[in-house]
């Protein structure tokens, strides 16, 4: 029998929980009944309620460590998109510096 | 000379790549950064109201069942999932949500093609500086500084060299190429983890909304069997047993899974895009699941949380 997943598990006892909560609808159900049926919905939903709790818990680091990664190449491209966006100011200042270098060599060779 | 002309339109025809790569990308990296912010805000919400729903599940339960409310039970149902997890998920989900808007901001940045113009300009003017060197006096009698010149021009050349070389290494779509592959990893694992939890949340919120359907109808069923029943009271509870029906019905395809499952699918296909030969082909696989991605995050939106709080506050 293969082995259930924690959110199989989940999923499974949320269907268990629905299936009861058919039967407690039913108008055709006794008091004694209907009191076996609410305590085991009660016992049901702590155990899904807890189930889900601790998988939030052990999730926790997962997204950290991910998050942590993914900030690292965030980080990364932000340097990238920002030097990107200044090669053209670079180049600007670079031409102005050619142009400024031309007038004087032109000086030179005028005179 | 002929070297020199080659070496200028071989810069030329690189930008112009490069410029070419970026815009590509701005359809579906625009596309996928619009439908990601959505599926971020819809799981933001799902995360803020999971001790909400919680608390709120076990005030239901007392009043169907006729029990009194515990002030401790009830603050332990509030702080069913810890601050610290809540926290540690809106961090992931901000830095996701950064990791689309900087994908969106390089792949539209207007630096490749200001940057073309500029190179453009900045050739122009080490050309003519080029020839206004050559006029300069070298011989014997002129002054010494001249033949400086003649070489710092070389020099200059040179340094346009290297700036263009460096500017080349770094266009545009190279960048985008390296980031979206580098970051499939953490971007799928974040995916997963969020639909993990989402998925969680989603049974936790399918129980609660049975155990008020079945309540209602008990309500309804008890006032039914009452000699005589009240017409009017029937009518009101009548009411209830649909909206709890419309609500349980609703929750199957109210939460973000779907379209967390289209993100992932959608940024796969991004990183095959940034590893192929980019062709139209493979543009119209991205653009494709990017669309399907940008349909399944309007659905979460429209499915958003306010309606199915505003739908339970017309049954208290």
């Amino acid at each position: 029998m293969p082995e259930l997943s924690k959110s199989e598990l989940v999923r499974m006892l949320g269907d268990v929980l629905t299936e009861l909560d058919v039967l407690r609808a039913s108008p055709d159900i006794d008091a004694a009944s209907l009191k076996s049926l609410d305590s085991l919905r009660r016992k049901l939903d702590k155990a899904q309620r807890d189930l889900v709790k601790a998988m939030f818990q052990e999730n926790t680091q997962q997204f950290k460590d991910s998050a942590a990664e993914l900030k690292q190449h965030n980080d990364e491209l932000a340097q990238t998109v920002d030097s990107i966006e200044r090669v053209a100011d670079t180049i600007r200042s670079v031409t102005k510096l050619v142009g400024a270098v031309e007038k004087l060599v032109s000086a030179v060779a005028g005179a | 000379m002929k070297t020199r002309k080659a070496i200028w339109a071989i810069a030329a025809l690189a930008l112009l790549s490069s410029a070419c790569a970026t815009r590509r990308y701005g359809r579906p990296i625009g596309g996928f950064q619009a439908a990601s912010a959505v599926v971020i805000a819809s799981t933001r919400q799902w995360l803020e109201t999971a001790n909400k729903l919680e608390r709120d599940h076990y005030i239901d339960s007392q009043r169907a069942a006729g029990d009194v409310i515990e002030p401790k039970q009830l603050e332990e149902m509030n702080r069913t999932f810890a601050a610290e997890d809540i926290a540690a998920r809106m961090q992931a989900l901000r830095i996701l949500g950064d990791y689309g808007a900087l994908l969106a901001r390089l792949a539209a940045t207007e630096g490749p093609q200001e940057a073309s113009a500029a190179v453009k300009e900045l050739g122009e003017g080490v050309k003519s500086l080029g020839t206004t060197a050559t006029k300069l006096c070298t011989g014997a009698g002129c002054a010494t500084g001249n033949t400086r010149f003649q070489q710092a021009t070389g020099v200059v050349a040179k340094v346009v060299g290297r700036i263009l070389e460096g500017w080349l290494s770094r266009k545009a779509g190279v960048a985008l190429d390296e980031t979206i592959v580098e970051a499939e990893q953490p971007v799928s694992e974040l995916i997963g983890a969020i639909r993990q939890d989402i998925q969680s949340l989603a049974e936790r919120r399918r129980q609660a909304a049975s155990e008020q359907w079945s309540a209602a109808i008990r309500e309804f069923n008890a006032e039914a069997k009452g000699k005589p029943a009240t017409p009017e009271r029937l009518r009101v509870l009548a009411e209830r047993v649909k909206t709890q029906a419309d609500l349980r019905e609703r929750l199957a395809s109210d939460a973000p899974t779907a379209a967390l499952d289209a993100m992932d699918k959608a940024h796969r296909a991004l990183v095959t895009y940034a590893r192929s030969k980019k062709t139209p082909q493979t543009f119209s696989q991205v653009v494709d699941a990017v669309d399907a991605f940008a349909t399944a995050a309007a659905q979460a939106a429209r499915a958003a949380l306010p309606v199915l709080e505003r739908l339970r506050q017309e049954v208290l």
